[in-house]
């Protein structure tokens, strides 16, 4: 597939995003597409790291940390959605950076031991401390727009569609073909001049951020934080199970990934009541297995034929 | 000097060894295999289960169910093994991770759909042993003299008989191993049979002193990580040594700090931070490559 027809496929995609609302009348799908958008926003985001060959399991810190910086900025100085992305995306920077400095030199485990223990620490410390963070009632914000579903709608879609392209930009920069070769081979892409740690630190910032930014904007959708809920393994288990089975070394992979996923998880949800998320641990099993390379990539889907790796 | 300090240092003592076993066997898998086993805190977790169930539905002493904690989990092992581990040893680290993260997610949601989130605790209900003014509970020795037998046995079978000298060949070098004609798969099924049933166990002995939930699986697993991240690898003092600090920190910060037992919990990501920002080459065994 050549680039113009991906280019169609992509705005014939948004197109019917957009329409979804006008022509389906029912809150509830609404609602649903609305966590999808937001779903696959964060999917984008965690595979610009996961293409370097690191796997964060606690992705959810960041998009708690972005939810809880928007909270207080709104909490203290007021409603001012550009203060609270910039604030989120400060605090993810800083975490990033320190987590990132100290354990992306060292070989990948460490990488992913550090990440999931964060989120359990960010957890810990938003269900202790009571006075600036609310302790296990949390914090509650005032809405975006009025909390009409439709604009939160649009908003989500467009927030996916500029991360979606900003994807696209990072894949065709020199951090982007950087990733595949640290992803492949480290010891070759040092020889070849480029520096593994500065890259993944670079992508791990960019993915934390961006998650903090998401997680800023999905406190006001919610309005309500519940450190329990946005703190949740669930979460960091979800986006990557999304990414892996849709595939992380494409930009369609994990938009696909996440969407199958999410409406997948709905189903269950609603038939059963403990566990449902026994599908991710299923779907990470079998992809890992049988398909490593995502759907994305198994023959039906020719889109990576053509396009450079 | 002050009762409750002491009182303090000794129950952070004795459940050090609960961790000290959990750490066994992921430790075993990881200077073995290279692999992290993320599922390894959830063997953990079923171990726990185990003993809980047959003594609620059976009947049958907890001391007893530890064995049969050891065999199911040591037949569970070899099914993960087979099933999955075995097909990704030689692929990039990733995917193991992802592998048995993916493991863990499965086994935690089985037992949320089997059990729900509750927490179940064992009725054991033995008075606890008076020294002067310092109580023990009775549990907690049993579990730190259970936790003892098995520290020493390990480190016997690994230093003292072919099989652990076998074991220690393939760690330092497969392919030395395998030109020397040692079946590297067999050892390779076998040593993740014992850490999933060493895994077991500690989960069993976990049920005496805590309770059986689904995400003790998480909270132990993490913490394991923490002690081969402070010990490092293939050094059973340096593992006992910090398995007693972690013990005895989280001890002392539940009971000293305002609403320490919540606190104690981030503990474990401070150590593991600031131990790799000391030594940034990594701990022996698990090198940058």
């Amino acid at each position: 597939m050549n680039k113009r027809t991906l280019t169609y496929i992509w705005l014939l995609t948004f197109i019917l995003l957009f329409l979804i609302p006008t022509v389906l009348k029912n809150l509830y799908i609404i609602y649903l597409m609305n966590g999808v958008m937001i779903y696959i926003s964060l999917t984008l985001a965690f595979s610009i790291l996961a293409k370097t060959g690191q796997v964060s399991i606690g992705q959810a810190a960041f998009f708690g940390a972005g939810a809880y910086a928007a909270a207080i900025v709104n909490k203290y100085i007021g409603f001012n959605p550009l203060l609270e992305f910039i604030f989120a995306a400060f605090i993810c920077l800083i975490f990033s950076l320190i987590i990132g400095s100290i354990t992306l030199r060292l070989k990948g485990i460490y990488f992913s031991i550090a990440t999931l223990s964060f989120a359990q620490t960010l957890l810990v410390i938003a269900n202790m401390e009571r006075k600036i963070l609310g302790g296990a009632t949390g914090i509650s914000v005032r809405p975006f727009f009025n909390n009409n579903i439709y604009y939160n709608y649009y908003f989500s879609i467009i927030l996916c569609l500029v991360i979606l392209i900003a994807s696209y930009i990072i894949n065709n920069l020199k951090l982007g073909y950087a990733s595949v070769v640290i992803r492949n081979d480290e010891r070759l892409a040092r020889s070849i001049g480029i520096n593994p740690v500065k890259y993944k630190i670079l992508a791990f910032l960019i993915s934390a951020v961006l998650t903090g930014i998401i997680g800023s904007y999905y406190i006001h959708y919610v309005t309500f934080i519940i450190p329990d809920e946005i703190f949740s393994t669930n979460i960091s288990v979800s986006i990557l199970a999304m990414a892996i089975f849709g595939g992380i070394n494409t930009v369609e992979g994990p938009f696909l990934g996440a969407f199958i996923l999410k409406i997948i998880e709905e189903l269950l949800r609603l038939n059963i009541k403990y566990g449902h998320l026994i599908i991710y641990g299923l779907i990470l099993i079998i992809s890992i297995l049988y398909i490593p390379e995502g759907i994305i990539n198994v023959k039906y889907f020719s889109l990576k034929k053509k396009r450079r790796q | 000097m002050n009762l409750m300090l002491i009182q303090t240092i000794i129950n952070g003592f004795l459940v050090s060894s609960v961790y000290l076993i959990v750490t066994l066997g992921l430790s075993l898998v990881l200077s073995i295999m290279r692999i992290v086993n993320f599922a390894h805190g959830e063997f953990v977790m079923i171990g726990a289960y185990i003993t809980y169930w047959f003594y609620t539905l059976f009947k049958i002493n907890p001391y007893i169910s530890l064995f049969l904690c050891f065999i199911i989990l040591f037949i569970i092992g070899l099914f993960v093994y087979k099933v999955g581990i075995n097909k990704i040893l030689d692929e990039p680290s990733l995917n193991q991770v992802l592998l048995t993260f993916g493991f863990s997610i499965l086994f935690q949601n089985l037992a949320l759909i089997l059990w729900t989130a509750n927490a179940y605790s064992l009725p054991l209900k033995s008075n606890p042993i008076k020294l002067g003014t310092i109580f023990l509970s009775r549990e907690r020795l049993n579990i730190f003299i259970i936790g003892l037998i098995i520290t020493l046995l390990i480190n016997y079978i690994l230093n003292h008989t072919n099989f652990g000298k076998t074991l220690l060949a393939i760690s330092q070098n497969k392919k030395a191993a395998l030109l020397v004609g040692i079946n590297v798969t067999n050892y390779y099924l076998l040593s993740f049979g014992i850490a999933s049933g060493l895994a077991g166990l500690a989960g069993g002995l976990v049920s005496f002193v805590m309770y059986a939930s689904p995400f003790i699986g998480v909270k132990l697993g993490l913490r394991a990580f923490t002690i081969i991240v402070l010990a490092g690898l293939g050094n059973i003092n340096m593992t006992i040594v910090a398995s007693l600090i972690l013990g005895l920190s989280e001890a002392m910060i539940s009971i000293y700090l305002p609403q320490g037992s919540g606190w104690a919990e981030g503990l474990s990501f401070l150590l593991i931070l600031s131990v790799l920002a000391i030594k940034p080459s990594g701990i022996k065994g698990l090198r940058t490559e």
